[in-house]
């Protein structure tokens, strides 16, 4: 029995050992010929290819995978095929989209309920959920997949039952639906070439990463260090991940600052984790640095407002790509032809300016807040730059608020 | 040694080559001999009883011969060749099937399952199931058992049909030798004797069967010819004509133990008897064994004796509180013993018999293992005044006459008899009224087995009331007031000091009405 | 032999410690700066508060795989209370408290059941994060009081000795765990328990309550760790104490506490935070990137176990 015992207890070791170690599968992608890329880019609108930089780190680029799809007639039923409903971004999602049906409902144009699912992050629970949706009469299932493959199968089955899947800032590998979304290897780049540029070209700087290995992460990462990699004079001293956590980010930051006596001068980070950095060089009794982040908390918001520092952070809230999701599931509905089935856009960047305006939108925040702040009219970009991706189709009307 | 008028009688019997002959076989446990010399042999066509008190190397031997354990020496020959059984598959091959003493049965398999268990591949059946269902009926039918369905979990089966099932298993191997080891113990007379019949007649068949039982009539009964083991020898072979109950009985008692029981007989212990401690009323073990009483006084050593499986150990547990009678109390002046707890409370400590898993704590010091149960008496709101607990500690010590470089060593830095004191040093900390061993001297030494009478006897001059079980029977004779034997699940006869000693023991534990029956 | 062997034991893990702070301070430049070495003070205090209960429950037999959970609820509880005006002084005690019951539930369970502790506070952790999430909606917006963060801030001061108010809670928490262990009728049951459980009932030990006091002071500690947590990161997360379940578990082995109980003790468990959290900063001072410091710490642990964790082998035993 005690041999039973400590069998097991041994075993639970040896599982969290292999769960921390077993994350390090993804490699750097690799590099399509020229031609490919050509032919992948001939299918993005000119004034948007400058977003598709790199664009393989992210996913594969094609045509339109719709072309043989006919719109079914309204009332539409809005779907949404979750990962994982846990965190503020993915609430914030599924409440815009909740919202935009209630105003295209109010005009008979929708379904009253929209259907949602959540499969804690598991890949299999996700496609036999996406399957009962398909099933269950949605005509559009606007899906955020664990697994860039995991729900291509159900995808294509729902392409042939005219249902219209849609993922959002989580492209599939499959050419069976639409990807809404922005690239990672362009947002990395945009980071660091905001701190060489406030650094003047010059100086040492810090990624500040999140959980290694995954393909988000490796995008970023290589983004950042290709615009790093332009300024001679930039220095990168050091990659410490964080796994987008702010006590883990504090708490590798604050060891890696211990054994780094050399000067800093940049951070770039990849979300939610500038504040926990900057407290570190604080208490470790270093001055700030130029710090960039892909973030839109509240706490970021509020801490370089109170602190008086320079910043670019790029906003990526879950309910302006539910609006864009929708927006270009609309579009689609409507009768027009996408070109691609990768729509990809910047983010919205915010500096100082912008910044002052959005802190002076949520009243009351303070660097410990842990809120999510939004574009106020909840876009990432002008409807414009959405419909250059299309062709035909009757115009959207925007309805009010019921 | 006096070698008893019986020995090596040959057998009369067809002088054909044994099937089986064992020469001189050993096998030891590190020190401890399990088999010291071991010589007999088994004919075709016979049924050879193996008979001897617990641990006189019965199933050590039958191990050996089921390819279980090897031998440390000696030879077995098998059809007159040298022949080693390593492994059970081996033993197999050769035709030898084994029926256990404990019923080796899957509990959530069926009865046809449980029966045909090893005779399919591992992913295929040999025979259908229709085939396996009449095999399995044919030889549940042998023993008289055709009217337990073969498709029933065997978890529903009683004691006795699971016994049922195991000896059916056996008997559906091709085999030429059948070792029954106590595997009819649990049978019912009618089972009991069907199977009988049915050994018959596979000795007319001319194969052979080993047999071992507790049972007297039994024995003399089916066996030809009756083997007995003494201290892990053979000391002699009888046939059937020569076997007398009484005969068996002096063969399997061994000279040491009756001559120490004649060296204890002599120092009559003057202990004056208090109040009953404990007194059991009526108790049954199980619904259908008949009830006793016993009490144990206050200065008064009592023994329990029996042979393996013949519910001591089961009335000891009873006493503790660790289980239940299913009829009668166990009762003391505090009342009737209905948890361990309880009988805690009422002055009972109680010794478990596995001294490594359930008594001493290997890692810890000689200190925490002997106050560990009584810590609170040293304790201010949880914290330990350790001075007084060190002091306690030396007194335990001095009185168990534990030998040991000091209270902070590890426990496991001791010796097993030493250990063992350790253990008896921890029970009386608690200051209990009434000890109730399981078997203490197992595994200890000869001198630590002095110092643990010394404490026995010091404990009952004292005032203090001793329940001893133990498989010792010359210990018994030398430490007891009385010792209550137990045979099939009851008590069967308590023996006064002034008739005991280990031929009588022996034969009561046999079941033998030579011994006085009483209670007290 | 059996007492160099005795020895290294209990030497080991401590040599091992103040080995490596100063190789360290000798390869990086730096590193023996106060800053460092406060940051070292800090990290380590964490991680110790963490690892006090699930010391303690690894001695008595058990395994207390909820302490992320319950740190992720007390955090959040904690941050998402005062954000909405609960002065700390409420939400605090009540939040320990939480964790107590949480934990006591997990002993009385995992006991009174015969359940393995190591399911039963899987499964409470798990039920801990849906409850977080059910009640949250994942929206988990908070703040955190100024002095809870100074508490646990690198640059913080308690009184005149300059390290802040956790070092000096984790000091104090050790002082209590030493006598708590040695010197208290607890903590002999707990190591009774754990080196023989069958042999612990038969010695009157009350293993119900044991189990439930015990795993409710591993719930409360890691309560208490959450709130501290809280205040480090500025932040209610749920999954702020995700790194404490493997890193609380290798500091009590690499100390030198077997995982099958009975024996140890959390002064050991001390020297292997420090462990855990000097060859970080070691391997990261040395550019060493997260797959490397995986590595090599699950190297460590093997070694470690291999000079003084073994256990006797069965055949020696017998």
């Amino acid at each position: 029995m005690t041999r039973l015992w400590s069998a097991l207890r041994a075993a639970s070791l040896t599982l969290c050992l292999a769960g921390v170690a077993g994350y390090a599968i993804a490699a750097e992608p690799p590099e399509p010929s020229k031609a490919e890329q050509q032919a992948a880019l001939a299918n993005v609108p000119s004034h948007a290819r400058q977003y598709y930089d790199h664009y393989w780190y992210n996913a594969p680029v094609g045509g339109n995978p719709y072309a043989n799809w006919t719109p079914p007639p309204p009332p539409w039923q809005f779907c949404i095929n979750d990962s994982m409903l846990g965190t503020s971004w993915r609430t914030d999602l599924l409440n815009e989209v909740k919202k935009l049906n209630a105003q295209y409902h109010a005009a008979g144009l929708t379904k009253a309920e929209v259907l949602s699912t959540d499969s804690n992050n598991n890949i299999g629970v996700q496609l036999t959920q996406f399957n009962n949706l398909s099933r269950q009469g949605c005509n559009v299932i606007i899906s955020t997949p664990s697994n860039p493959t995991g729900l291509c199968a159900g995808m294509k089955d729902a392409l042939e039952k005219n249902v219209l899947s849609i993922t959002v800032q989580s492209p599939v590998n499959c050419p069976y639906a639409m990807n809404v979304g922005s690239n990672q290897y362009y947002g990395g780049r945009e980071l660091a070439e905001w701190v060489a540029k406030a650094l003047k070209g010059k100086g040492n700087v810090l990624i500040l990463s999140g959980v290694p290995g995954i393909s988000t992460t490796i995008g970023l990462e290589a983004g950042s260090k290709a615009a790093f990699a332009k300024y001679p004079g930039i220095k990168i001293v050091g990659t410490v991940y964080g796994f987008w956590n702010e006590a883990t980010s504090k708490t590798e930051m604050v060891k890696w600052l211990a054994t780094h006596p050399q000067k800093l001068d940049g951070i770039v980070s990849y979300g939610d984790m500038a504040v926990a950095a900057d407290e570190a060089l604080a208490q470790s009794g270093r001055p700030p640095v130029m710090q960039a982040d892909g973030t839109n908390e509240c706490a970021y918001i509020a801490y370089w407002h109170e602190k008086k520092l320079h910043t670019l952070a790029l906003l990526a809230g879950g309910g302006s790509n539910g609006y864009e999701a929708f927006y270009v599931a609309l579009k689609m509905l409507n009768g027009a032809k996408p070109t691609t089935n990768m729509v990809w856009f910047p983010l919205p960047a915010l500096n100082d300016a912008s910044a002052e305006k959005l802190y002076a939108a949520y009243p009351g925040i303070t660097h410990t807040s842990s809120c999510w702040a939004d574009a106020p009219d909840h876009h990432l970009v002008a409807d414009s730059y959405i419909d250059a991706f299309f062709k035909g189709g009757k115009k959207i009307e925007p309805k009010p608020n019921p | 040694m006096s070698v008893p008028a019986l020995k090596e009688t040959p057998a009369p019997l067809p002088s054909a080559a044994p099937l089986v002959e064992f020469r001189g076989l050993r096998r030891n446990f590190g020190e401890t001999i399990a088999l010291a010399d071991c010589s007999f042999e088994i004919q075709p066509g016979e049924i050879h009883a193996l008979v001897g008190e617990n641990g006189s190397g019965k199933s050590t031997l039958i191990k050996i011969l089921s390819g279980i354990l090897p031998e440390s020496g000696g030879e077995l020959l098998w059809d007159g060749k040298v022949t080693r059984i390593a492994d059970p598959r081996t033993a197999q091959q050769h035709g030898i099937a084994t029926v256990f003493q404990e019923t080796l049965v899957l509990d959530q398999l069926s009865v046809r399952d449980n029966v045909v268990l090893g005779l399919d591949r591992l992913f295929r059946r040999v025979h259908s199931v229709a085939d396996e269902t009449k095999l399995v009926r044919e030889a549940l039918d042998t023993i008289g058992m055709n009217a337990l369905d073969p498709a029933m979990p065997v978890a529903a089966l009683s004691l006795a049909q699971r016994q049922g099932v195991t000896i059916a298993r056996a008997l559906l191997r091709p085999w030429r030798l059948l070792v029954l080891d106590e595997s009819t113990s649990a049978l019912d007379v009618d089972a009991r004797d069907r199977l009988f019949e049915a050994l018959r007649g596979f000795r007319a068949a001319g194969r052979s069967i080993l047999f071992v039982s507790h049972r007297m009539d039994e024995i003399l009964d089916v066996a030809d010819r009756s083997t007995v083991l003494r201290s892990g020898r053979s000391v002699a072979t009888v046939t059937r004509a020569e076997t007398t109950t009484d005969g068996l009985l002096e063969l399997m008692s061994t000279h040491e133990e009756a001559q120490a029981a004649e060296g204890a007989a002599r120092a009559v212990p003057n202990r004056a008897l208090g109040a009953p401690v404990i007194a059991a009323k009526g108790v049954a073990l199980l619904p259908e064994t008949a009830p006793f009483d016993l009490t144990v006084r206050a200065g008064e050593i009592v023994g329990i004796a029996g042979l393996e499986g013949h519910g001591q150990v089961a009335f000891v547990e009873a006493v503790a509180g660790l289980r239940r009678p299913a009829h009668g109390a166990v009762e003391t002046d505090q009342g009737a013993i209905t948890s361990f707890s309880n009988a805690a409370r009422a002055g009972i400590a109680y010794l478990p018999r596995e001294r490594k898993t359930q008594g001493i704590f290997a890692p810890l010091s000689v200190l925490d293992n002997l106050t560990i149960s009584a810590l609170k008496r040293f304790a201010h709101f949880g914290i330990l005044a350790e001075s007084r607990r060190r002091a306690e500690g030396r007194r335990l010590i001095a009185q168990s006459h534990v030998a040991t470089a000091g209270l902070g060593a590890p426990i496991s830095a001791l010796s097993g008899g030493n250990q063992q004191k350790v253990f008896l040093g921890r029970l009386l900390a608690l200051n209990p009224r009434a000890l109730v061993l399981n078997d203490p001297m197992r595994g200890v030494d000869l001198g630590a087995k002095q110092d643990i009478y010394k404490i026995l006897e010091q404990f009952a001059s004292d005032g203090g009331a001793v329940m001893l079980l133990s498989t010792e029977l010359a210990e018994l004779c030398l430490l007891c007031d009385r010792v209550a034997v137990f045979h099939n699940r009851a008590l069967f006869a308590v023996i006064e000091r002034k008739s005991l000693d280990v031929q009588a023991l022996i034969a009561a534990m046999f079941g033998q009405s030579g011994a006085s029956r009483g209670t007290a | 032999m059996n007492w160099v062997r005795h020895r290294l034991d209990v030497i080991a893990p401590f040599g091992i410690a103040i080995a490596l702070f100063f190789i360290t301070a000798a390869v990086i430049p730096g590193y023996g700066s106060m800053v460092s070495i406060r940051s070292l003070l800090l990290l380590s205090s964490l991680l110790g508060i963490a690892s006090a209960g699930q010391t303690l429950t690894i001695i008595m037999g058990g395994i207390d795989l909820s302490v992320p959970a319950v740190i992720g609820l007390a955090c959040v509880g904690f941050a998402v209370a005062f954000g909405q005006g609960v002065s700390p002084w409420v939400i605090g005690p009540i939040v320990i408290v939480a964790g107590i019951i949480i934990g006591a539930i997990n002993g009385l369970i995992s006991r009174a059941l015969r359940v393995n502790s190591l399911i039963v506070t899987l499964a409470t952790a798990t039920i801990i994060y849906g409850a977080i999430w059910a009640q949250t909606k994942g929206d988990n917006r908070g703040s955190v009081p100024d002095f809870v963060t100074d508490f646990v801030s690198v640059i913080g001061w308690t009184g005149p000795i300059p390290v802040p108010g956790a070092v000096i809670l984790w000091a104090f928490l050790v002082l209590v765990f030493v006598i708590l262990e040695r010197r208290s009728v607890l903590g002999r049951w707990v190591y009774a328990s754990g080196a023989n459980p069958g042999a612990a009932e038969l010695a009157h030990i009350p293993s119900l309550l044991l189990w439930t006091v015990v795993f409710a002071i591993s719930g409360g500690l890691s309560a208490l760790a959450g709130i501290l947590l809280a205040g480090f990161s500025s932040a209610a997360n749920p999954q702020v104490g995700d790194a404490y379940l493997f890193t609380t578990l290798s500091a009590v082995v690499i100390g030198g506490t077997p995982i099958i109980g009975g024996r140890g003790g959390y002064a050991r468990t001390v020297a292997g935070c420090f462990i855990i959290t000097e060859l970080t900063m070691l391997l990261i001072g040395l550019g060493l990137d997260e797959a490397a410091q995986q590595v090599s710490l699950g190297v460590l642990i093997i070694v470690l176990v291999a000079i003084y964790g073994r256990e006797t082998h069965v055949r020696m035993q017998i």
